[in-house]
């Protein structure tokens, strides 16, 4: 059933991304990855979309703005969306290289998630919230559903979906 | 709603609440430490609404304790919640406890009440069919001052520099020591990736302006803080239980005039240390007392009692055992237990009186 109300979901933005070969090549900006996830995204729209470069990070998070530090992070990207009732957060992190946004996926990771539809290695968790996490490239992505449900299983999968194919190859 | 009646001074005075109105009715000057600290925990609710729950818990924890009204009545309340992470509630103070306390504020005559506090946007963190802090607090009729963050200017702080600490500036919001001011402590019970606990005392960090300097040897440079390769940063763990304790014995601890921890449901794993994930469990409980140290150590009791190979107790040494918290504690030490040593309140809850109350 899961699946099957994902296609639906996900196909429009499956057919965007087959129309959209200029979205190559704005992998070094995690905002522009946004919005051309956000383009892919047929049902819903994203907001608040904001850059924090460097040391702005501490704009976005307290303290635990160091692990990223740790991880050599460039720049974050975030934003919020919501499909029907349930609303979510993206976060897309761009650190130096590849290697270290695998670390930062290895960080998070306990052990004990499942995969996402997205990412070179991904991890996702149901509690009150759903919390998704991949990395491609040097990229490191998070996602956070508020919901817990099957619709917030769908837009977890389809946001993961949508970040990682909008990340150029 | 005061149940002072049949309580005579010397119990009002030793009750946590009684020994704050008589501070409060002394100008803000102590006229005398209570004999033995004392908390109120109440518990229960699990089978009711949230919101009512958090309430009637809150309501029979300050009732224990001797009432509102003569802390809050006629006076500017200031409530310093936690409000720091902007993606899950659990790592903040809970809205329904946040809600419980604003209005029995209300409840009890204040002249007015602000929710006050450097965070961040923990206010607007989501949760489905819950409100945020934000909502809340309009809705229960509060202010709310987002305090300038440490990098920006601001007119909002004054420089009050501890005795003991090693500190050179520390710059704390100047309204928690206006006249007639009531602040009150409203922490979340939860574990710290890096200092293991935080709770009452810990959350005072939230009312200065420039919070790392609480672990960087540079009280003043945002650059220092704000960089975990900053020389003054990388030594300045090992500082924070030192640096900590005197801010909170020399400079915070006189302002608070209530602390309560929030333990409707505390929280493991927030920001790791991994494996360790963001999770709850139910407590349903609430703890309230004017001594900081001595809410904090029953909090501390609650996590050990639950998770005992996990979570060291208040005033046990923090750096032995191979608890992941413990291998992942940057102060390599004790905040709490360097509080006891000034004698900044009582953390040995063998040594406070507890009085529990149920609500069911």
């Amino acid at each position: 059933m899961r699946s099957r109300s994902t296609s639906v979901l996900l196909l429009p933005l499956l057919l965007a991304g087959c129309a959209c070969p200029w979205l190559r090549g704005r992998q070094a900006d995690p905002a522009a990855v946004l919005r051309a996830a956000d383009e892919r995204l047929a049902e819903m729209s994203f907001a608040k979309l904001t850059s924090f470069p460097g040391p702005r990070l501490f704009d976005y998070m307290n303290g635990a703005a160091e692990a990223y530090y740790q991880r050599g992070f460039r720049v974050l990207a975030s934003a919020e969306t919501k499909w029907r009732t349930t609303d979510a957060r993206i976060e897309l992190y761009r650190v130096d290289t590849p290697a270290n946004a695998a670390l930062l996926l290895d960080d998070h990771d306990d052990g004990k998630g499942k995969e996402l539809p997205a990412g070179a290695g991904s991890a996702s968790w149901k509690s009150k919230e759903l919390e998704g996490i991949f990395h491609r490239q040097a990229f490191f992505c998070r996602v956070i559903i508020y919901g817990n449900d099957k619709e917030a299983e769908q837009l977890l999968d389809a946001l993961a979906a949508a970040v990682d194919q909008s990340i150029a190859e | 709603m005061n149940t002072l009646d049949g309580m005579n001074r010397r119990d009002f005075l030793a009750a946590g609440a009684g020994a704050v109105a008589a501070t409060l009715a002394a100008g803000g000057t102590t006229l005398a430490a209570p004999e033995q600290a004392r908390i109120a925990v109440a518990r229960g609710g699990a089978k009711m609404d949230p919101d009512k729950a958090a309430y009637q818990r809150l309501k029979a924890a300050i009732d224990k304790l001797g009432g509102f009204d003569k802390l809050v009545a006629g006076k500017r309340v200031l409530v310093k919640i936690n409000a720091t992470d902007k993606s899950s509630q659990d790592a903040n103070t809970s809205p329904e406890m946040t809600a419980a306390v604003l209005r029995l504020c209300k409840e009890n005559g204040p002249k007015s009440v602000k929710v006050i506090g450097q965070e961040w946007d923990g206010y607007d963190c989501k949760r489905k069919d819950r409100p945020t802090l934000r909502e809340v607090i309009k809705k229960e009729g509060a202010d709310l001052e987002e305090l300038i963050h440490w990098w920006l200017k601001s007119t909002q702080y004054v420089n009050r520099v501890p005795k003991t600490g090693g500190w050179k500036q520390l710059w704390v919001a100047k309204e928690i020591f206006e006249p007639d001011t009531v602040l009150i402590n409203l922490a979340r019970l939860k574990t710290h990736q890096f200092t293991i606990y935080t709770g009452c005392v810990k959350n005072c960090i939230g009312l200065t302006w420039h919070m790392y300097a609480h672990h960087c040897t540079d009280d003043r440079n945002p650059k220092a803080g704000a960089s975990d390769k900053h020389p003054a940063r990388v030594a300045g763990w090992k500082r924070f239980p030192g640096k900590l304790s005197g801010a909170y014995n020399d400079v915070y601890r006189s302002a608070l005039k209530l602390n309560i921890l929030d333990a409707g449901e505390p929280t493991y794993g927030w920001g790791g240390p991994k494996p360790e994930r963001i999770h709850t469990f139910a407590a349903n409980a609430v703890v309230v007392g004017a001594d900081a140290m001595a809410v904090d150590g029953y909090g501390m009791q609650m996590l050990h009692e639950n998770r005992p190979k996990v979570i060291p107790t208040a005033l046990a040494d923090w750096t032995a055992g191979d608890s992941v918290y413990v291998k992942s504690n940057l102060t390599l030490g004790n905040y709490l237990a360097e509080c006891q040593k000034l004698g900044a309140g009582q953390a040995d809850i063998s040594k406070v009186k507890i009085d529990e109350v149920k609500i069911d």
